[in-house]
């Protein structure tokens, strides 16, 4: 076989390959109202974990001139709760939030074991209609990564969220965040409920 | 392995399929014992026997879906014992089909789409592939379930379904495991005048499983299994 005549055929084939990528997407969407349900709960599941991770990430993150309200003096108007606030206290308090994800982990591995034997059933039938190991590992990848996807853009909201609508430092531009960076301010903002109402 | 097992298909032209001493064990089970058995183009040819003689599994080795624990399966021209899970694969989605008892169906698509699929994950453009198992979908009596997901289907539509997506990619081979088995008498009657009828008229080759002798009747050929190993073999038609 020529190289011309070789390559015309890999060439072939990954087209191919290519026009089969979205009947795989197809197969990885949930079909049927119990799928459904069962991704809005794998989703909602990672969502509870990507808040309660990053509200520990934040947490440990807090720099004592956030902590007192960046007043400097620690008894600003919209000071942290005191286990923020409190050196001390803070690696315990986010350890704390971390342990919160676990509950929702075991729900997320839970949800996605409900449906184990309906995706092996169907990655059996999809086998035996031609489906390669490659088509059907993409499309149980994409099953998990839509779930976690729509779980991750779920968290943001949650962690960006304002509760009370009071005034606060650790709001967009004020000076707390530009010195925390972006991401600490998610955090201690989603860890905001939990610190609320303790002051 | 028997005489009857060497025994060749009619003419000198190369089998579509072609077993040679195979044997397989599910754990300490012995399923088959050196099992030999060829298969000529167009021929259709009927393995019967009881529950347990080992039908099934001579069917899933064959369709490359099982690896034999010794013995060599050639399918049409290729060693199966050489190509990759992935090269058995497309196979499967090309010049071989299979018909299982139930269907097997992927239950989250509609009919038309189930058909459809073996082409789809080929390759084929989604246009042409869907008109052409609406096609296929109308020849085996089933145009009006199009939509239909198979969870909603009768068994014996779910059949026709399953007859049609074996059907639609025009294969050399097609494997049918006890198609008739989940349907009344009827409906099984039926279903083998489709089957036969199209593999007879396009030179498609069938191996039909079944423990259902009027089934096999219907065969040109017969091979009988019993405890793993070929019984007897007999010419029909």
């Amino acid at each position: 076989m020529s190289a011309a005549v070789a390559g015309g055929a890999v060439a072939a084939r990954t087209g191919r390959a290519e026009r089969s990528v979205p009947v795989l997407r197809a197969l990885a969407r949930p079909a049927t109202p119990a799928d459904r349900r069962r991704e809005r709960l794998v989703a909602a599941a990672v969502a509870g974990c990507g808040v309660f991770l990053l509200a520990a990430f934040a947490i440990l993150t807090v720099t004592d001139d956030v902590a007192d309200g960046g007043t400097g003096y620690g008894d600003g108007p919209h000071r942290l709760a005191p286990y923020l606030a409190q050196p001390g206290l803070r690696g315990g308090t986010a350890f704390g939030a971390a342990l919160l994800v676990l509950p929702f982990a075991l729900l997320a591995v839970q949800a996605l074991r409900t449906g184990t034997a309906a995706r092996e059933r169907r990655l059996a039938a999809l086998s035996l209609a031609g489906a390669t190991r490659g088509q059907v590992r993409r499309i149980a990848r994409w099953e998990g990564t839509r779930a976690a996807v729509l779980g991750g853009l779920a968290a943001a909201p949650a962690a960006l969220g304002r509760r009370d609508g009071r005034p606060s430092r650790l709001r967009c531009g004020a000076p707390a965040q530009r010195k925390t960076g972006v991401p600490a301010t998610l955090g201690v903002n989603a860890s905001e409920p939990a610190t609320a109402g303790r002051e | 392995m028997t005489e009857a097992g060497r025994t060749a298909a009619p003419g000198a032209v190369e089998p579509v399929l072609s077993v040679d001493n195979v044997q397989h064990a599910y754990h300490r089970t012995v399923a088959l014992r050196g099992v030999s058995l060829a298969v000529a183009p167009g021929e259709v040819v009927a393995v019967t026997g009881p529950s347990g003689c080992g039908k099934s599994t001579l069917l899933h080795v064959a369709a490359g879906l099982l690896r034999p624990a010794s013995g060599s399966v050639r399918l049409l021209g290729h060693d199966l014992g050489t190509l990759t899970d992935d090269a058995r694969a497309r196979l499967r989605r090309g010049p071989v089909s299979l018909v299982l008892q139930f269907g097997q169906l992927v239950a989250e698509l509609p009919a038309l789409d189930n058909v459809a699929l073996p082409l789809l994950l080929d390759g084929h453009e989604r246009g042409a592939a869907r008109r052409l198992a609406e096609d296929w979908l109308e020849r085996c009596g089933v145009g009006d379930v199009a939509a239909v997901a198979p969870p909603e289907l009768s068994g014996g539509q779910a059949q026709r379904v399953a007859v049609a997506r074996a059907l639609v990619t025009s294969p050399r081979l097609v494997l049918a495991d006890e198609p008739t088995g989940s349907l009344d008498q009827l409906g099984g009657r039926a279903l083998l005048d489709l089957l036969l009828g199209e593999a007879r008229s396009r030179g498609t080759a069938l191996v039909l499983v079944t423990h259902d002798n009027t089934v096999a009747a219907r065969a040109d050929r017969e091979v009988r299994l019993l405890d793993g190993a070929v019984a007897s073999e007999a010419v029909l038609t």
